[in-house]
């Protein structure tokens, strides 16, 4: 039996939700056969990315927590073996990732004969925000962003609105501000970075779109990490959100510790660039936030 | 960075008026983690004729493996002092597409750090982007003038050109001299460095960092098969230890349990006396297969401590929580850094023991 994950195309061009797209499923079928296509790759100078996050698909499988399978990547069509990854109810979860840099055309799984294949919604949902680091740009693999682990490790419905732009915040207005009405979201996730980000865009959207997603999210961790010799691009952040701060749903959590010289060389690329572990240690920190939240 | 089609090329974006370049394929001095000791021309190339022949025996893919990687620069690191005050490097590399699972800044990159006295302070990492192989990048040297540069670990590089002031002075840099007995690393992708995020991310790179020590990784990609040949050259080479990390490459338990203890032997009979730490798998997926690869190299090592030898096993997957395993490889195997960095503080630990 075939099944096409993906909803049928419309002409709508303005995408409400970006990059990566999770799938969290659930199946009794020993085989899935996967076929994946990618369109509209973005073209560009990504050193700091790997090919099967740029263009691929990354799945997880779940038993004793979450897992990686053991697949190569190298064909947009591959056959999964469960046998041995089966639970007691002789059913597995399974997650696919979708690539950070192109977006996917087809996604289609074939399971065996009288199986069935579910997707599992989880029961709080949580939306990531924010720019470059938010959509995975230093990553190896989508399953080390810290939104991917968070999500998956905390059971949470991921929701995307991440831009490849330097300055994110415009558009996060852009679209927060045409809305009727608010998606209501149980966690947000803001990332304030701005290394590459105008300072204009800064001093005009930022508490604009903090009071957006405060109308979205029951709880927000507006969320930076930022090299030393961005200490007047941290200050501008604080004095900003300094009289929004007191409020018992929104945390500002300042991650720059990785740009610390005991944590530089395995966080960091350079001071414009995290990687795989600078996103694990985000994580960390941002699901001991949502913990006391 | 410029993007040449012709290393002889003149660079257009970047400044070379008042810089002369010197081929470093002349300096074999300045680099360290090469096996050959007494050419006057850089040879990158660790594995022995007979080490690269005898791999037709273990499938196409480790045929493939072996000759695009036989002379990557993995583990070569070039270290010097320069009174220049720029430097710009133009280098041919034999491939011009990245590998899956890694990022180029990781498999193809030039991982520059400066050195202040045994510190490593990371500086910059630079590699071209996917479909070009010539390119030119310049760097600024610390004010000390101590630099040293991971090469890459996924790609040969053909050719590689300096470019410093007229009149300024190159001199190696050597490890301190109780440090310049390298440690010896034998294995797979893993420990060829696949998936750092950066060169000197690999967990073989790393020990040298701790440790501000010479290290020899003559490691690649699906041909670790634990033959006698490089048995033998491992023999051949005076260390200071050896870190054996020979596991999933073997094509089944069976060839593997044929092949561990009698590698390490081998190993162990030339170098009756030296620390050898053997790694498990790393198989962070529950690969049934790999549980038992783990036992013949857990009783590989027993054997050897009942024997009253000199050697350590490191359980890879003992290292971490069991819920971490989604976090610390990008797959089944490859450690992100965070992994790399465990390994490498694990070995540390056990070879200055």
């Amino acid at each position: 039996m075939k099944i096409e994950l993906l909803p049928e195309k419309t002409n709508e061009k303005d995408v409400q939700f970006s990059n990566p797209l999770v799938f969290h499923l659930k199946t009794n079928s020993e085989k899935i056969e996967i076929e994946y296509e990618v369109t509209d790759i973005i073209n560009g100078n990504f050193p700091h990315v790997s090919l099967n996050s740029r263009e691929g698909i990354h799945l997880l499988y779940k038993k004793d927590g979450w897992k990686n399978f053991d697949i190569d990547y190298k064909n947009s069509k591959f056959s999964l073996d469960l046998t041995d990854k089966l639970n007691e109810e002789n059913t597995c979860e399974i997650l696919i990732y979708g690539p950070i840099l192109s977006n996917l055309g087809k996604l289609s799984l074939r399971i065996n004969d009288n199986c069935y294949l579910e997707q599992i919604k989880n029961k709080d949902n949580i939306l990531i925000a924010g720019g470059i680091h938010s959509l995975g740009i230093g990553c190896n693999a989508v399953s080390t962003m810290f939104s991917t682990i968070v999500s998956r490790k905390m059971n949470l419905e991921p929701h995307y609105l991440v831009y490849y732009n330097r300055n994110f915040l415009e558009q996060l207005y852009k679209y927060f501000k045409d809305l009727s009405e608010f998606p209501k979201y149980k966690y947000g996730i803001l990332e304030l970075d701005y290394v590459f980000q105008d300072n204009v865009f800064v001093d005009r959207h930022l508490k604009q779109v903090i009071n957006f997603m405060m109308k979205s999210c029951e709880n927000l961790i507006c969320w930076y990490t930022l090299p030393p010799n961005q200490k007047n691009k941290k200050n501008k952040i604080f004095n900003i959100l300094e009289p929004i701060l007191n409020g018992e749903n929104i945390i500002l959590e300042d991650s720059s510790f990785i740009y610390e010289p005991k944590y530089a060389d395995m966080c960091t690329y350079s001071n414009n660039f995290i990687n795989d572990t600078g996103n694990i240690m985000i994580y960390k920190r941002i699901v001991k936030n949502l913990e006391v939240l | 960075m410029e993007y040449l089609t012709d290393i002889n090329n003149s660079l257009k974006s970047i400044n070379e008026e008042n810089v002369e370049y010197i081929d470093l394929f002349d300096y074999p001095e300045l680099f360290y983690g090469t096996t050959n000791f007494t050419t006057t021309r850089l040879n990158l190339c660790k594995f022995p004729k007979e080490a690269q022949e005898e791999i037709k025996d273990y499938g196409a893919g480790a045929v493939s493996e072996m000759k695009n990687l036989n002379s990557s620069a993995c583990g070569v690191r070039l270290r010097f002092f320069t009174d220049s005050k720029k430097l710009i490097f133009k280098v041919k590399f034999k491939r011009r597409w990245g590998y899956l699972k890694m990022v180029n800044w990781g498999g193809f990159g030039f991982d520059v750090y400066g050195l202040n006295n045994e510190e490593y302070i990371h500086r910059t990492v630079f590699a071209p982007n996917n479909g070009h192989n010539i390119f030119a990048e310049t760097i600024l040297p610390p004010e000390n003038g101590q630099l040293c540069i991971f090469l890459p670990n996924y790609n040969t590089i053909e050719e590689l050109y300096m470019g410093i002031e007229p009149g300024s002075t190159i001199k190696s840099l050597n490890y301190p001299p109780d440090k310049r007995l390298p440690v010896l690393f034998y294995g797979n992708s893993v420990t060829q460095g696949a998936a750092a995020s950066h060169s000197g991310n690999s967990f073989p790179n790393i020990v040298s960092k701790i440790l501000n020590r010479d290290i020899l990784n003559i490691s690649c990609s699906a041909c670790c098969r634990g033959t006698d040949t490089m048995a033998e050259l491992m023999g051949k080479i005076n260390c200071h230890s050896i870190i054996i990390d020979y596991t999933r490459n073997a094509y089944s338990t069976q060839i593997f349990k044929d092949t561990h203890e009698k590698f390490y032997k081998k190993v162990r009979s030339l170098h009756p006396d030296k620390k050898i730490v053997l790694m498990t798998s790393q198989s962070f997926n529950h690969w049934r297969d790999y549980d038992e690869f783990d036992e013949i190299v857990a009783q590989t090592y027993k054997n050897s401590i009942d024997r009253g030898e000199n050697t350590e096993i490191i359980n890879q997957k003992q290292l971490f929580n069991d819920e971490d395993y989604d976090i610390i490889a990008i797959d089944s195997t490859h450690y992100t850094d965070y992994g790399m960095h465990k390994i490498a503080k694990k070995i540390c630990e056990l070879i200055e023991k």
